[in-house]
């Protein structure tokens, strides 16, 4: 499973949009969301729409990226905790302790998810790379150099855990993984004083990104983009 | 050689450790080297002999993540190093695990990033320059992460000399690294030559490199010995001409598993199309073939990890199975050694017996203290402990072994050989070798050899490739032991 885990990171696959766009359109996809939760609509209908209007947003903007299949991908694992979710607001009902309708639970759930679209459609669109520019440039530079050398070496310590787990699985038995735990630490340690070593000789790249790939073709997106999720929001509201 | 001029001097260098607190350890003692413009200087020694640290105190490493004591100068064109604020950009180090050295996942954006900070808007021009300098164009559009050993250390070497350094450590450059790719690093190697860069290299698996190397030193004990070149070039032939006697072990007809017409794929493409295999009781297998072309994989499969996308995968006598790490230190749970055996033995229906088998084996393989903690050994002895704790235990009848003889010295790998052709011959186990060359396979007893080409497993029509004199082994031993210091040269 960790291997498949490392092979996940290869999610870096260069956007049609420049970053500029897409920093504007997951803004606006989140601002909306939260202008709906936090509206305290009471129509359900309404909720079921918005919900939709931003699915087929998403999905019509990413098809177009090539990057579809990613995001359903993500949205599999993002579903689990959507379910877990409702399992929650579920319990909550039936000990009544939380909503008082099963309306309201649906209600939830979708808020919820109306929440999660947006993240995942970040996750999806940009690049650990990306996250870091974006941090440095907002004067967050110790924060960025912490998570680009944390997420630069994921895929090796996934590739070490699964690797530690297979082994113990087979020396001991299932059941009995925990016991990696001294080599894993030990491993942890190790990479990261190695790490400090490489950064101590090469230090860190300097970072390039393409701010606008396309002007007119960036420009049309953020204008559909916002314009829907504004019409959209009117009309739920009012 | 263009130069004569000593770039690089290491004096009366002396490095020690605190350990436990207050004991002083001593690593290296009174070090001398001196390193021409253009020079290529090779440093052998058994794991644990001090290489890394040495490696390490040229680059002004040591002082800066390591609370270690040094004594004495490395001096870079007569400037010292060890005290210096930064490390010299004259001075590039490539150290074990070539992964590290990238921070970005793309390749050509690491690259770039990097040459960046030196070229500002030519970066481009001279990445791509030096790439195809060292032949290696076809890799930046590549994830690090999936790189194989040997690509990714020559990818590393490519980033060392973005900046044109003097002087390029490279510490274990053939660690895991196939035949072929051995070759492209020496060709490296001798493309760096060819631009005047000096090179230091620290390697046990040294027969290799003997041919563009222009002097060879041994670290035995935390001392300098420079050895006669010549000496081991003899022995280099030797092991050549020796590699073609050998005997096939005697086959058991029991069979354990089976396998038809076996694919597998990974998500990023990869598809492994191994085939028919079949194993049985005593026999010991080779599986040789390229980084990267599915040995691993095809272990996984058979210790269960992994499910083949289709084909089948049958056992006929199912047995426990054993299985050791590229990374031999990953195979080990416990605080000591001891504890290792105990544990190990819980598991065996008669717990004593599997004990004394253990330690008897493990006394036999110079593991003499056994409260030690496991992951303070050496490489080689790491992979000794792991073998008897698999092979002696009677916990399990089939050992799957990956690059077992990867980080060992040309001594130790005749050890292990022993061990491996002693538990299948003597105790009746099964045993799967997967290995990236054939160097490191001599004395090796094997039933088949099966070749690994892009996840095609091509059983070996020759039997007897895989030779062993044992004089090769107890030679560089001699060697070693009978070196004279360089001050006594």
């Amino acid at each position: 499973m960790f291997r498949e885990l490392a092979s996940l990171f290869p999610i870096a696959r260069e956007s049609r949009y420049g970053l500029l766009v897409r920093i504007a359109v997951t803004t606006s996809m989140t601002t909306y969301s939260l202008l709906i939760v936090f509206a305290g609509i009471k129509d359900i209908l309404r909720v079921n729409a918005a919900l939709a209007i931003e699915f087929i947003a998403i999905t019509a903007i990413l098809s177009f990226d090539g990057k579809l299949e990613h995001y359903l991908n993500g949205l599999k694992v993002i579903f689990l905790f959507v379910f877990l979710g409702a399992l929650f607001y579920a319990f909550s009902y039936l000990t009544g302790v939380g909503p008082k309708s099963v309306v309201q639970v649906l209600m939830g759930i979708e808020k919820t998810t109306l929440l999660i679209f947006p993240l995942t459609l970040a996750a999806t669109w940009f690049t650990p790379y990306e996250v870091s520019y974006v941090l440095e440039k907002i004067g967050m530079r110790t924060f960025s150099l912490i998570l680009r050398s944390a997420l630069s070496k994921l895929p090796l310590l996934f590739i070490d855990i699964s690797d530690a787990a297979h082994t113990i699985k087979l020396k001991y038995g299932s059941g009995k993984i925990y016991k990696s735990i001294y080599y894993l630490l030990l491993e942890s340690l190790l990479l990261g004083n190695a790490y400090y070593e490489a950064y101590y000789i090469y230090g860190l790249p300097h970072i390039e990104i393409e701010l606008i790939k396309n002007k007119r073709q960036d420009a049309y997106v953020v204008f559909i983009a916002i314009s829907t999720i504004i019409t959209t929001y009117l009309l739920i509201m009012y | 050689m263009n130069s004569e001029s000593v770039v690089l001097e290491v004096r009366n260098l002396k490095v020690s450790y605190y350990v436990d607190g207050s004991r002083e350890k001593t690593i290296l003692k009174n070090i001398n080297l001196s390193v021409r413009r253009g020079e290529t200087v090779l440093v052998i020694g058994k794991s644990g002999s001090g290489k890394t640290t040495l490696a390490r105190s040229i680059i002004g490493l040591l002082n800066k993540t390591q609370n270690a004591t040094i004594e004495g100068e490395v001096l870079f064109e007569g400037k010292d190093i060890v005290n210096a604020g930064s490390p010299p950009e004259e001075i590039k180090y490539v150290g074990q695990n070539p992964y590290i050295y990238f921070v970005e996942y793309h390749l050509r954006r690491d690259l770039e990033g990097y040459a960046r900070r030196y070229y500002g808007e030519k970066a481009k021009e001279i990445v791509l320059e030096k790439s195809r300098f060292l032949g290696l164009e076809h890799l930046l559009d590549r994830f690090y992460y999936f790189l194989s050993g040997g690509e990714a250390r020559r990818v590393a070497i490519l980033k060392a000399i973005i900046t044109n350094p003097e002087v390029l450590i490279l510490d274990e450059p053939l660690m895991w690294v196939d035949d072929e790719n051995v070759l492209k690093i020496k060709e490296i190697i001798r493309s760096l030559r060819s631009m005047n860069v000096s090179v230091i290299i620290f390697e046990h698996r040294f027969m290799p490199l003997l041919d563009i190397v222009d002097n060879v030193y041994l670290l035995k004990n935390g001392v300098l010995y420079r050895l006669d070149k010549n000496r081991l070039l003899t022995i280099q032939v030797l092991e050549e001409q020796t590699r073609h006697n050998n005997n096939a072990s005697s086959m058991s007809p029991r069979k354990i598993l089976s396998m038809k017409n076996v694919v597998f794929s990974y998500d990023d493409a990869r598809v492994y199309e191994f085939g028919d295999f079949e194993l049985s009781e005593k026999e010991l297998i080779v599986l040789l073939g390229r980084n990267g072309s599915g040995k691993s994989t095809f272990l996984k499969l058979v210790s269960g990890q992994l499910k083949p996308k289709s084909g089948s995968i049958t056992w006929h006598h199912r047995c426990r199975t054993g299985y050791l790490p590229q990374k031999p230190i990953a195979f080990f749970t416990e605080i000591t050694v001891m504890k290792e055996i105990e544990e190990v033995c819980k598991q065996s229906k008669n717990p004593g017996g599997c004990r004394d088998n253990v330690e008897k084996a493990l006394k036999a393989l110079g593991i003499n203290d056994l409260e030690r903690s496991p992951f303070s050994l050496s490489w080689g002895e790491q992979v000794r402990t792991a073998l008897a704790l698999l092979g002696y235990s009677g916990v399990y009848g089939l050992l799957l072994l990956d690059e077992p003889f990867t980080g060992l010295d040309y001594y130790d790998r005749y050890v292990i050989a022993g061990i491996l052709n002693n538990l299948v011959a003597g105790n009746g186990l099964s045993v799967i070798v997967a290995a990236s060359t054939m160097e490191s396979l001599s004395c090796l007893n094997p039933s088949h050899v099966y070749h690994v080409n892009n996840g095609r497993l091509v059983l070996s029509r020759d039997q007897h490739e895989l030779a062993c004199d044992k004089s090769i082994a107890l030679k560089i031993k001699d060697i070693y032991e009978g070196a004279v210091p360089c001050s006594e040269n």
